[in-house]
């Protein structure tokens, strides 16, 4: 029996509640845009996960992050490796605990970025977006639009990783009255308008000790 | 050329490594560098600048220079309406002298009958910097989500 469908209809919590509560022996595939992964059921618990580039209990954690994805249901099927030894209700629980609390400081973070450096007296406007380009915090168009920043900020990730082999440590762009910076934070991209007037690399001395210690 | 006549000076800044000059449709008009390595890897970025201005220009914004700083040099570019300057440097170097030298330098540059020269024919070809083959699977989808 195969049985399809969306995580975004069902929970991955819940298909795994379903199948260790039955006692069927069964594979369930995930497919989302992270990734696919696997999990393996028999005598009332999960016994294998996979989920590239990790198994066991983590690939458990990884995919029950996912909120979009599809998902297959195949009975019968046995698991090739046994990588998960814990009974699969603390192994759920503890994976949505540890999410909830990195849930909750993700969004804080972006929060206390923005209002730290919007207090900053050289900064004219400032954006704090996922690594996505999916803005957290500020105006879409203000100072550039997410989309274009994400993009720019992947060329200049492109250029220093194929054909230099270096870090990034920043972007900035320079108009006539003003500069613009793009910089990475822990898993968060930031746009800076800034003055004329400041000194760039003193300028991200600073940002960045003034990040440090919002952490 | 352009260096050698007009830009001698940049070549002088403590920790220079490259300078290339490249026409409106990514032709390479001159270069300078201090290895043979670094004018490849010159060639094969300057396509990438060409569409980080364009998408600025494409949203109204005026932005001329762009600055790439990664741990042990930085990745300088200026562009004009018929050139684009991409500067490879070691750390550290002053950005405003390179941008003096090049902004004193640029109406000679420009009005030389050389370089007039050059450029009528690089406006001849017209080339679309956001062509699928110049981008890469995740450039689509981004571009994409910008409407481009």
């Amino acid at each position: 029996m195969v049985l399809v469908g969306n995580l975004k209809d069902l929970r991955l919590a819940n298909i795994i509640q379903l199948n260790c509560m039955e006692r069927n022996v069964a594979k369930v595939t995930v497919t989302s845009h992270e990734g696919t992964g696997y999990l393996y059921f028999a005598d009332g618990q999960i016994v294998h996960a996979e989920f590239s580039p990790y198994m066991g209990e983590r690939a458990v954690y990884e995919m029950l992050a996912l909120t979009d994805g599809q998902f297959k249901v195949e009975a019968g099927i046995q698991s090739p490796a046994h990588t998960i030894k814990r009974p699969w209700n603390s192994v759920v629980l503890d994976s949505l605990r540890e999410l909830d609390e990195k849930s909750q400081q993700s969004t804080s973070l972006p929060k206390r970025i923005f209002s730290v450096l919007s207090a900053q007296k050289s900064i004219k406007s400032l954006q704090v977006l996922d690594l996505k380009g999916k803005l957290l915090e500020g105006k879409e168009h203000e100072p550039l639009d997410s989309g274009v920043i994400a993009f720019i900020w992947f060329k200049a990730k492109k250029i220093l990783t194929y054909f230099f082999n270096e870090n990034f440590r920043y972007i900035y762009f320079r108009s006539d009255d003003s500069y613009l910076f793009i910089l990475e934070f822990r898993s968060s991209l930031l746009a800076i308008k800034a003055d004329l007037n400041i000194m760039t690399e003193e300028f991200i001395r600073h940002v960045l000790k003034t990040l440090r210690g919002i952490e | 050329m352009i260096i050698n006549e007009f830009l001698q000076d940049l070549t002088k800044i403590p920790n220079m490594q490259a300078i290339a000059v490249y026409g409106v449709n990514n032709n390479l008009l001159d270069s300078w560098t201090v290895y043979d390595s670094h004018l490849q890897k010159l060639n094969e970025i300057s396509l990438h600048y060409f569409q980080i201005f364009s998408i600025l220009h494409a949203k109204g914004k005026n932005f001329k220079e762009v600055l790439i700083s990664h741990d042990n040099g930085q990745i300088y570019a200026l562009i004009l309406p018929d050139l684009l300057f991409i500067i490879l440097t070691k750390l550290p170097t002053d950005i405003s002298l390179i941008r003096l030298i090049i902004n004193v330098s640029v109406s000679e540059i420009l009005s030389s009958r050389n370089v007039q020269k050059l450029l009528k024919k690089t406006r001849e070809k017209h080339l679309n910097f956001f062509d699928k083959k110049y981008l890469d699977e995740s450039e689509k989808e981004l571009l994409k989500k910008i409407g481009i």
